[in-house]
């Protein structure tokens, strides 16, 4: 029997020009993914479809809310890890224990894992490879990340290329920086969040400020009266600034950083592992020449093909457990690293001799340091085979939107269909279905595609008979859409043909039945 | 197709798969340092990739098995203790050799985990992406699964058996006071409490082991209870039982999960707590009550700690100490009946017997109030002012003090004295503070009317014979009373006062008005007290006759012209028998101002118009002066036989008889120039005046009764029987306990009197009739 399966979810094929409707639907969808706490679909809804994950419905329900509502712990689990907004204030940051834990703020938007990391980074330096201390008293010590502060700070980035270049350990007068006040700063500076301190702390912590350079919060410490509304504004200028900060200090610190390996390196690296510093052959001379323009801060340097990438091990291990098991991990990698010499540092360096090529490797470097990832058409396909092997599914989205941008497939459409069954990214799947769908008369030639259906039809061998096939089901709802028949099918799914038919009815009934043919032709039902 | 995807052949899965189950063997190996992460993450990455994922997990399910069959051939088995040890001249070698066998396990457990967490990393795509799709265990939760399987509950040796048997052994060894180390039973612990039982979804803790533990916890304390109930007194039983629970407390702490920590504290409670309950109350010298005898505040505190923790415990001692309390009530009540027994022994009430039946009075609510004190101290320092226990008390003292029938004269017999007696010596402090504790005591009286009425008495008796320490006294001590009774107990009481005010206004107007008046002024100062006769307990139609001389009752007169000016319509009576009078006496030797009775009075002026030589006889005082018998004669006491004697009797004696007679002693010499002469007042009432009472009681309760029965049955119209009575008692309760049988007569009354009828159709409801 063949009956029409009406797909639930209305594909877009661009996010940005699409319809209210749709997203009204998608939303719909999620809403009742969080009440039944069918984790997968809002895995699926979210990643692949970009459901809009902070919007409220006419009753001002958000997923979360829901989602805490009903007493789903991993689809809220899985909302707060994907950027869900929530407010300690409101109603659901009181409800939900596990919402303290992530340390949510006002400054958390979409980004919520990103600015998780940040927080996990100020709150347990000596967990993330810290690099320098600030000793303020015989007693206060506060271990803090050079990278962090580079970025964030001129006055640091100022200090770290010029007195404490060297120094991993700097004393300073706790008269000077309150160990509070500090602590506050470090606060905003890690994750642009801003801490309240009390009255008496007031002109220390704006004198402090001053002292760094920090104009913006200079200004949040004098002025005190704002309204919560201003405050909501400035606090997401402020995490913009934070995210701009990054992404200056990646692609100008980071990437532009990154060289070649050549074979007179190898050389002299092996020699510089065990003597000290002082005459560095010419390597240093060429390394110091790439130094003019800032310090990259890396205590690590990963290897791809001939080409080196400084990095830091707190944003690599943290941000991805592939590079957290090759760093720290008891396995040959960390066990015996390669080290060179460095900005003056000897780091180790790890090689990576996977398929990964130097190109795509900046660009998950890209999302790993700024949580997002400018990526070209051509590469989307490369991304999303890597993300999804290194495990970031995130970026494993965000690639997925880029090859569904596109009008015309960049790679084979089979190869991208393929893909799309293989990582499970449904966004990618309706994609080509709707790309097979319209070009349903070239494709149905096609041997490929029948091979596809077949498999498609192995891969669920097992199914009940009345089942159907979702990759036939998918391209008939397509095709429904494309010749506008979508309200008026009998239940065969055809549309009731009279004299008064229009001709693109006739030949819609025309192509059902040519894909009618060619699934009994290969002796499947569906 | 991309090429890529094509290229995954079975050669190249064989050859995957090859070097990760190579890998794992390094791992197990313990050389893992020389693996490539990478190179491996790609090749599980790769099998998964190309559907292989099954393959994968079922060749890793089979290689960590394998593996755990070594180590439990080569390393757990060798490693078991001696068995058939379970004798105790072999516990301690079975003990060390457990130790070992606990040493290795720990040892091979975490070298499982570690291992574990290092498949796990290589793994790590084939755990997101595959284990999750295809719904199986995570590959450390499998890791966990096989080594429960393959080593704790292998089913090849029995490394379960001996596992537990290990641990209970060490239990029973620690208990026995021996050093165990209890890190290697803690790692023992920590890994059954991680694995779990697939089937009853609960830890391997809880399925195998706690239930043995609690098992063999149980009969060995059933053991140790019998003995030590045998072999240890009261305090050091208890001692034990507080040290043992402690014990288990630290061990559930130290080595165990904190979910067993209940369960072995409730079997300890069972067999050491609950089984012995009453034989450790009564045991003698030691149990609960020599406990209280010897007031062993510690002893108490520990027991009622260790028996609050069972159901029954407080339930217990509450009953014994109660029954304690009661036995020592009815002491007190005996001796007091036994005084008193032998005081009326003599038949005759004189001033000395009834000294000794106040006395009686007083000694009685002392013991009272000191038992009370004592197990206030109890209830404080042993009891952490258990509420339960206070009740329970309560009722104790409720019990036994309404078991002497004289306790609401008592008691304000007792307050009496001590508002009197103010001024001997104790502060105003000290007797506010033993009012405050006869409260208590009047709370437990259920006949608080009869009190009311021994109160007014007395008190009247204080007022108008000015014995009363203070005004403050006597109206703090109504504050306390209206506390506790309400405004309605204390009315007639503040009447009281309040008359005494107003007459005292009176008395200046009365004064005015002589000065003012053409009158012929009296020759004696006249002071009078105009009492209300509903708020004070004089009986108006049996106020004794008295004939007063001339002079007085010209003044009486006078007073009672202006009185009856002042408020016409009222009637004054004079109580001749509550009044006193200050007269100046010329003796030989010196002239003295006597304080005397109005009755003594009367009598000593007789003598004034005598020569110091004639005599008068009793008959002639009695006929001259209408004074009643009982009075006249207790009044001749206080003259010719007490301490001042201003009469002399012949012939001489303590008794006053019909025919003696009676001389004015001018020879009367004293020290002091004023003199009082006691008249016997507020004692202990004799069996007569008591049943007068009771009389008067019982009438006075047959009015309430009925008044409260009208008030309901006009508020309810109609009304079965049973819930009147009820009701009836309910309203009642504040004052006395009205008895059922007593309502009944009221209701068969107030129907005759056609207040209420029988219901035509059921004779068990009554109608109000309007």
């Amino acid at each position: 029997m063949t009956s029409f399966k009406p797909v639930s979810v209305v594909l877009r094929n661009d996010y940005i020009q699409s319809t209210d409707d749709s997203i009204d639907k998608i939303f719909q969808d999620l809403l009742n993914a969080c009440r039944s706490g069918d984790l997968e679909r809002v895995e699926s809804l979210v990643r692949n479809y970009s459901a809009p994950i902070n919007k409220t419905d006419i009753w001002q329900c958000s997923p979360l809310y829901l989602a805490c509502l009903c007493g789903h712990y991993k689809v809220v689990t899985f909302l707060l890890e994907n950027g869900a907004r929530c407010e300690r204030d409101t109603f659901e940051g009181e409800r939900f224990q596990l919402l303290l834990d992530y340390k949510f703020s006002k400054a958390v938007d979409e980004s919520q894992p990103y600015f998780k990391f940040l927080t996990l980074l100020y709150d347990q330096p000596l967990n993330t490879f810290s690099d320098v201390v600030f000793k303020l008293s015989s007693y206060e010590e506060i271990h803090a990340h050079r990278c962090i502060l580079y970025a964030r700070s001129k006055y640091f980035a100022n200090k770290f290329e010029t007195t404490w270049r060297n120094h991993d350990f700097i004393e300073v007068l706790e008269s000077q920086w309150h160990p509070t006040c500090f602590r506050g700063i470090l606060r905003y500076l890690y994750t642009s969040e801003i801490v309240a301190i009390t009255k008496d702390l007031e002109t220390q912590m704006i004198s402090l400020c001053q002292n760094f350079e920090l104009d913006s919060l200079t200004e949040r410490y004098t002025e005190n009266k704002i309204s919560k509304k201003e405050v909501q504004v400035l606090d997401k200028l402020e995490s913009q600034e934070l995210r701009k900060d990054f992404e200056k200090f990646f692609k100008n610190n980071l990437l532009s950083k990154k060289y070649m390996k050549d074979d007179d390196e190898t050389s002299s690296n092996e020699p510089s592992s065990n003597e000290p510093s002082s005459n560095e052959p010419s390597s240093n001379n060429i390394l110091n020449s790439r130094e003019l323009q800032g310090l990259t801060q890396a205590d690590i340097c990963i290897q791809i093909e001939q080409e080196i990438f400084p990095c830091h091990k707190a944003f690599l291990t943290k941000r991805s457990e592939y590079f957290n098991v090759i760093i720290t991990g008891p396995f040959a990698e960390s066990q015996h690293m390669d080290t060179i010499y460095y900005e003056n540092r000897l780091i180790p360096k790890i090689t990576i001799s996977d398929y990964c090529t130097p190109e795509i490797f900046a660009l998950i470097l890209e999302f790993i340091y700024t949580d997002k990832c400018d990526i070209p058409p051509n590469l989307s396909y490369q991304v999303l085979i890597e993300a999804d092997k290194f495990l970031l599914d995130r970026l494993k989205s965000l690639a997925s939107i880029v090859l569904t941008n596109q009008l015309e497939p960049i790679e084979d459409i089979y190869t991208l269909m393929r893909a799309a069954l293989d990582l499970n990214v449904d966004r990618l799947e309706q994609w080509c279905s709707r790309w097979f769908a319209e070009h349903i008369e070239e494709v149905l030639e096609d041997q490929r595609f029948l091979e596809l259906i077949q498999e498609s039809a192995h891969s669920i061998y097992k199914r009940e008979e009345t089942d159907s096939l979702p990759i036939i089901d998918d391209i008939r709802f397509w095709l429904s859409k494309k010749y506008g028949v979508l309200d008026n099918l009998d239940k065969n799914g055809r549309v009731n043909e009279d004299e008064e038919s229009f001709t693109w009815e006739i030949e819609y009934n025309r192509i059902l039945e040519r894909i009618d043919k060619v699934l009994e032709q290969l002796e499947l039902d569906a | 197709m991309s090429r890529r995807f094509q290229n995954a052949a079975d050669s190249q899965f064989s050859d995957n798969w090859d070097r990760l189950a190579q890998a794992i063997r390094e791992i197990h190996r313990k050389n893992a340092s020389i693996l490539s992460f990478e190179e491996l993450y790609r090749n599980a990455y790769n099998m998964v990739l190309h559907k292989n994922g099954d393959k994968l997990y079922n060749g890793v399910r089979e290689v960590i098995t394998q593996h755990l069959e070594e180590v439990a051939k080569d390393q757990v088995v060798p490693a078991f203790p001696v068995s058939g040890a379970s004798s105790s001249q072999a516990n301690s070698a079975n003990g060390a050799g457990g130790a070992n066998f606990l040493k290795v396990l720990k040892s091979v457990w975490e070298d499982h985990t570690t291992c574990m967490l290092m498949i796990r990393d290589i793994l790590m795509y084939m755990d997101r992406v595959y284990a999750k799709s295809a719904n199986v265990p995570l590959v450390y939760e499998l890791g966990l699964e096989l080594f429960r399987d393959t080593i704790v509950r292998s089913t090849i040796y029995p490394i379960q058996t001996h596992l537990l048997d290990v641990l209970l052994n060490q239990i029973l060894l620690e208990r026995e006071n021996e050093i165990i180390d209890r890190s290697n039973i803690k790692a023992s612990m920590d890994m059954l409490l991680e694995l779990t039982d697939t089937s009853a979804k609960d830890s391997v803790y809880a399925t195998d082991f706690e239930g043995r533990f609690l098992e063999t916890s149980a009969e060995y304390y059933r053991v140790e209870g019998q003995m030590l109930v045998g072999e240890c007194d009261a305090p050091e039983y208890m001692k034990k039982v507080e040290k043992r629970l402690n014990e288990e407390e630290q061990r559930v702490r130290h080595y165990l999960s904190q979910t067993t920590e209940p369960k072995i504290r409730s079997i300890v409670e069972e067999e050491l707590i609950s089984k012995h309950l009453k034989t450790v109350i009564e045991m003698e010298n030691s149990g609960l009550i020599p406990m209280l005898r010897n007031e062993k505040m510690d002893d108490l505190g520990r027991m009622y700690k260790l028996f609050g923790r069972v159901i029954k415990g407080h339930e217990e001692m509450k009953t014994a100490i109660s029954n304690y309390i009661r036995e020592l009530g009815k002491d007190i009540n005996e001796t007091v009946s036994n005084s008193a027994s032998t005081a009326t022994a003599g038949e005759s009430h004189t001033a000395g017997d009834r000294q000794t039946g106040t006395s009686v009075a007083i000694r009685w609510v002392q013991d009272v109030l000191d038992l009370k004190d004592k197990f206030d101290k109890v209830q404080n320092l042993a009891l952490s002012n258990d509420k339960a226990f206070q009740t329970a008390f309560n009722e104790a003292f409720e019990f036994f003090i309404n078991k002497n029938l004289k306790s609401p004269e008592f008691i304000s017999l007792f307050i009496d004295d001590n508002l009197k007696k103010g001024l001997k010596g104790k502060t105003e402090e000290e007797v506010d503070n033993v009012l405050d504790k006869t409260i208590t005591l009047f709370r437990f009286i259920g006949e608080k009317d009869v009190f009311e009425r021994y109160y007014k008495q007395h008190l009247a008796k204080r007022l108008l014979l000015g014995r009363s320490v203070s005004d403050d006294a006597e109206r703090g001590m109504i504050g306390k009373l209206k506390i506790e009774c309400g405004y309605q107990f204390t009315t007639k009481l503040e009447g009281m006062f309040n008359d005494m005010r107003i007459s005292t206004d009176t008395m200046t107007d009365f004064k005015d008005y002589l000065e003012k008046s053409a009158l012929e002024r009296p020759k004696l100062d006249l002071s009078v007290t105009v009492l209300t006769s509903t708020f004070w307990p004089m009986n108006l139609s049996a106020s004794p006759r008295c004939n007063f001389p001339a002079e007085i009752t010209k003044a009486c007169d006078t007073f009672q012209r202006f009185y009856l000016a002042r408020h016409s319509g009222r009637r004054l009576t004079w109580q001749s028998n509550m009044g006193s009078a200050d007269i100046r006496a010329t003796f030989n030797a010196r002239k003295h101002d006597i304080n005397v009775s109005t009755y003594q009075m009367v009598i000593l002026l007789m003598f004034n118009d005598l020569s110091p030589s004639q005599s008068l006889s009793y008959e002639t005082i009695k006929g001259e002066s209408d004074i009643p018998e009982a009075d006249l004669k207790r009044n001749l006491q206080s003259l010719a036989c007490a301490k001042y004697k201003i009469l002399v009797k012949e012939p001489k004696g303590k008794e006053i008889e019909p025919g003696d007679k009676f001389y004015f002693n001018s020879d009367f010499t004293c020290q002091l120039q004023r003199i009082k002469i006691q008249t016997v007042a507020s004692k202990v009432e004799t069996e007569g005046e008591r049943k007068d009472t009771r009389e008067k009681v019982e009438e006075a309760r047959k009015h309430q009764t009925e008044a409260a029965i009208v008030r309901i049955m006009k508020d309810r119209k109609t009304m079965d029987h049973n819930l009147l009575i009820a009701e009836v008692t309910k309203q009642l309760q504040p004052r006395f306990v009205p008895n059922p049988a007593m309502i009944k007569k009221r209701i068969e009354a107030l129907i005759e009197r056609e207040y209420l009828e029988r219901a035509p159709g059921d004779r068990r409801v009554y109608n109000y009739l309007a």
